[in-house]
């Protein structure tokens, strides 16, 4: 079957399995990630965009009233499916209008590399490939480290808006991300952090949530949240788990309220970004219909999925450098182990 | 044995082998016959892909299992239907409202549908013009809408996108078309 089949890569210590569902036009997927032979992730995808325009002006691209794209699973409001592209396919308006650009097979889209540590920078291994969407490309990629992180990317290319090259707009890409610490599953709990003060002790804290819910940035408290296991410890004790650090270029706006949604496991055809959008093109149903319910922190922990929003507000150079094509801007977010594995350089037995 | 691999990945392996053509038709056949009497005469069979739900207890693998995805435009209604290992079909999951990204063959009839109509045909037969589509405003009945950009390629650069389609493929017809709007000094 050309597409929806599982490929197994590895490389920086991690096996990684990658596919591109045949029917859901929601892009790269990568299933079963292990670090060091320990599961981390049970699955990692960007199924969906929002991408809401200035306005009115827009010579009905996107349409209103709310000039707002949903793009890849579930489209609606005028957005398109992800469709994938050769790997090959040029970063321009051509594979919009050329389907000769597209993948017949998922080999044919997926590039995976493994970069070897250096002098500066860990071990990597990266899956890779590019979807076309509307006259839109995006890339999706996924970093898997040696120092056990990993880092979900997504870069816009191809070109302009054709009806409106000079609007400003917004790309809101959504990540749903379905760690397995250790396997250990349904025994997670979801905490924030802040930074308080400087003065400790309870300059720094951690809050357990305790309730399915939509969470918000705060970069004045260098707030991050993390999934921790309340089975697996590492050998000094201490319990695993992986945070979420989203860089904070773009705000929130009534199309994308939110960074954060904390969510649990209802199985992996459901709640996979269907339904958002419906209402008025925005992120609201993952507030509405996705975060809804208890958690159980004090007890048995869920099997939490979160979903992590990273933005680009993208103000055309439609006079200069973006006229031609749109040189790929990548935006990402990371996932960083604590308390989960053992790090040593080569060559230093630690 | 690939030491990056945690025991609970190893243990997936006779269960994600790649989905083999026979085992698809199987699948499709078995789905076809379990779902025959609440299908409509008006229905696609998309396909049929690899579904690895995860198990209930980590210590367990989970099953093999093919699901098939139908659209009934009939009744304006898509759902999957998740076959095991042995053929046998084991749950019919209703999609309710989502729509499954719309095939190559979807697109085609689309666009036979909408160029009968000579407001779109025009911009079909346009020199250098192309189709692209898009997921359209949802209606309360959950018909199987596409939405057809009509576009056009002028000296090798897309110039704009003129006008758009909406077909519904429950009623197989054309439900809404559009010229955008010609910008001062642009082409129309």
């Amino acid at each position: 079957m050309p597409f929806g089949n599982y490929h197994n890569v590895t490389g920086a210590g991690w096996s990684v399995y990658w596919r591109i569902p045949t029917f859901d036009g929601s892009g790269l997927e990568v299933w079963w990630a292990d670090f060091q032979g320990r599961r981390v992730m049970w699955r990692g995808s960007a199924p969906f965009a929002i991408v809401p325009y200035h306005n009115p002006d827009t010579n009905g691209e996107p349409p209103g009233p709310h000039f707002s794209y949903k793009d890849g699973i579930d489209t609606h409001c005028g957005g398109a499916p992800f469709r994938a592209l050769k790997h090959s396919a040029p970063n321009s308006g051509d594979p919009w209008h050329n389907h000769a650009f597209d993948a017949a097979t998922d080999t044919d889209a997926v590039v995976v590399t493994v970069t070897p540590a250096d002098d500066f920078n860990p071990a990597c291994l990266t899956i890779t490939a590019k979807f076309q969407c509307g006259w839109y490309q995006y890339v999706h990629s996924w970093e898997f480290d040696s120092y056990g992180a990993i880092h979900p990317r997504v870069a816009m290319g191809g070109m302009l808006n054709p009806n409106c090259p000079t609007k400003s707009h917004f790309h809101n890409f959504y990540f749903r991300i379905d760690l397995d610490i250790d396997g250990q599953f349904p025994h997670d709990v979801c905490e924030i952090f802040n930074h308080n003060s400087l003065n400790d002790p309870n300059g720094d804290t951690w809050d357990l949530v305790l309730n399915q819910m939509k969470l918000l940035a705060n970069p004045d408290t260098s707030r991050k949240w993390r999934v921790r296991n309340t089975v697996s410890k590492n050998r000094a004790g201490e319990f695993k788990s992986y945070e979420i650090e989203v860089p904070q270029l773009g705000g929130r706006t009534p199309f994308s309220t939110g960074d954060v949604w904390v969510t649990i496991y209802r199985g992996d055809n459901t709640q996979q970004g269907e339904g958002v959008g419906v209402a008025d093109c925005s992120d609201k149903e993952l507030e509405t219909s996705y975060a809804v319910g208890p958690l159980h922190p004090a007890t048995t922990g869920d099997d939490i999925v979160l979903w992590v929003v990273i933005r680009a507000h993208h103000e055309p150079r439609f006079k200069g450098e973006e006229a031609n094509f749109l040189p790929y801007h990548y935006e990402e977010f990371s996932i960083v182990p604590r308390s989960f594995a053992e790090l040593r350089q080569r060559g230093h037995p630690g | 044995m690939k030491p990056e691999m945690s025991k609970l990945t190893r243990d997936l392996a006779s269960v994600i082998l790649p989905l083999k053509p026979k085992e698809a038709r199987a699948a499709i056949d078995a789905a076809k016959v379990h779902v025959a009497k609440e299908l409509s005469d008006h229905y696609r069979i998309l396909g049929a892909e690899l579904r690895i739900d995860k198990p209930s207890d980590p210590a367990k693998v989970p099953p093999r299992m093919v699901s098939v995805l139908i659209v009934d435009y009939g009744n304006r209604r898509n759902f999957e239907v998740l076959v095991d290992g042995s053929g046998k079909v084991v749950r019919v999951i209703d999609l309710r409202g989502a729509q499954p990204a719309y095939t190559r063959e979807e697109i085609e009839e689309a666009r036979g549908i909408a160029e009968q109509d000579s407001r779109v045909a025009r911009f079909a037969k346009m020199k250098g013009s192309f189709v692209s589509e898009f997921g359209p405003t949802r209606t309360a009945d959950n018909p199987r809408r596409i939405g057809l950009r009509y576009a056009r390629v002028n000296k090798g650069r897309v110039s704009r996108v003129l006008a758009h389609a909406i077909v519904d493929l429950s009623d197989r017809k054309l439900v809404h078309f559009e010229e955008t709007p010609a910008e001062a000094g642009s082409e129309g």
